[in-house]
């Protein structure tokens, strides 16, 4: 069944394809439910979501989004939407240079090295001994939690989009046991 | 991270840089772009994650905003002991069931 607009009183419990709702929730965490007129559905995704994910690259830094090195973890991390690639593309080009003479991969850099350009205007990575890079690569436990938590945002973030396209306008509650007469 | 200041050792004094999960390093943290210097206290970053988790996947599932504080905290507390029992279990196992299955000469 097809109905774009925002509610149907007729049929409250019948699932209905709403894509504008998909469409909002994919550009934004939570805005596919807020269009659908469930604010605080809307806002509950958003901030677990947009919590998980910030709160991932809080605990990993920025260097746990990654979409060159880190490719496959991105892929999950990508379902957060629109920020999730701003992120890896600030990340990018912001915080990662070319090795001297080398323009094969980018890296993050080591401390010890300071990122400038060349006369070719290209990002370098130039050994300087007490320098720290603008970012720090994350290593161990603290890369693995972050990396998971950012991932974990896009597959819930899958879940609420789902959730908008396919709208429902009731939930169907498990009901608390009933207390022996 | 007062746990990683009390548990970590003091930076070399010939050292220029600040050596890693050091006092130095944890007042240099930057937000967003170190990670975060919680040394051995990792698994508390346990009970975040959960959270997250919790008010995401909630937000979708419950009937109404009535029930879903209480829905969250729910899902939270069982992920979390969950975690610890799988912990618990896997940490037993390393050690007294896989001695007995591949047996390590002294």
């Amino acid at each position: 069944m097809i109905d774009s607009s925002p509610s149907n009183p007729s049929t409250p419990n019948r699932e209905r394809f709403v894509p504008l709702a998909g469409l909002l929730a994919v550009l934004l965490p939570g805005l596919g439910h807020v269009y659908l007129r469930e604010t605080w559905r809307g806002v509950g995704v958003a901030v677990g979501v947009l919590g998980l994910f910030f709160g991932g690259i809080l605990i990993g830094g920025i260097d746990v989004v990654d979409s060159k090195e880190d490719r496959i973890w991105f892929f999950g991390q990508a379902l957060v939407g629109p920020v999730a690639f701003a992120v890896d593309r600030y990340h990018q080009s912001r915080f990662k240079a070319y090795e001297v003479g080398q323009r094969q991969r980018r890296r993050t850099g080591n401390p010890g090295e300071l990122r400038e350009r060349n006369p070719q205007g290209v990002w370098i990575w130039k050994q300087s001994p007490g320098a720290m890079p603008p970012n720090s690569k994350s290593l161990g436990h603290v890369n693995e939690i972050g990396t998971l938590a950012a991932t974990i945002a896009g597959m819930l973030n899958l879940i609420a989009i789902l959730d908008a396209l396919f709208h429902r306008q009731t939930r169907v509650e498990i009901p608390p046991p009933k207390e022996p007469d | 991270m007062l746990f990683a200041i009390a548990h970590c050792p003091l930076p070399i004094a010939s050292s220029p840089l600040p050596i890693p999960h050091s006092p130095l390093f944890t007042l240099a943290w930057r937000p967003m772009l170190d990670p975060l210097p919680v040394a051995g206290a990792w698994p508390l970053l346990l009970i975040p994650l959960s959270l997250g988790i919790s008010i995401a996947y909630k937000a979708v599932r419950v009937g109404s905003i009535g029930s879903y504080p209480k829905a969250v905290l729910v899902m939270t507390t069982q992920i979390v002991l969950a975690m610890i029992a799988m912990g618990i279990v896997a940490n037993l196992f390393v050690r007294f069931v896989l001695p007995v299955v591949i047996p390590v000469s002294p």
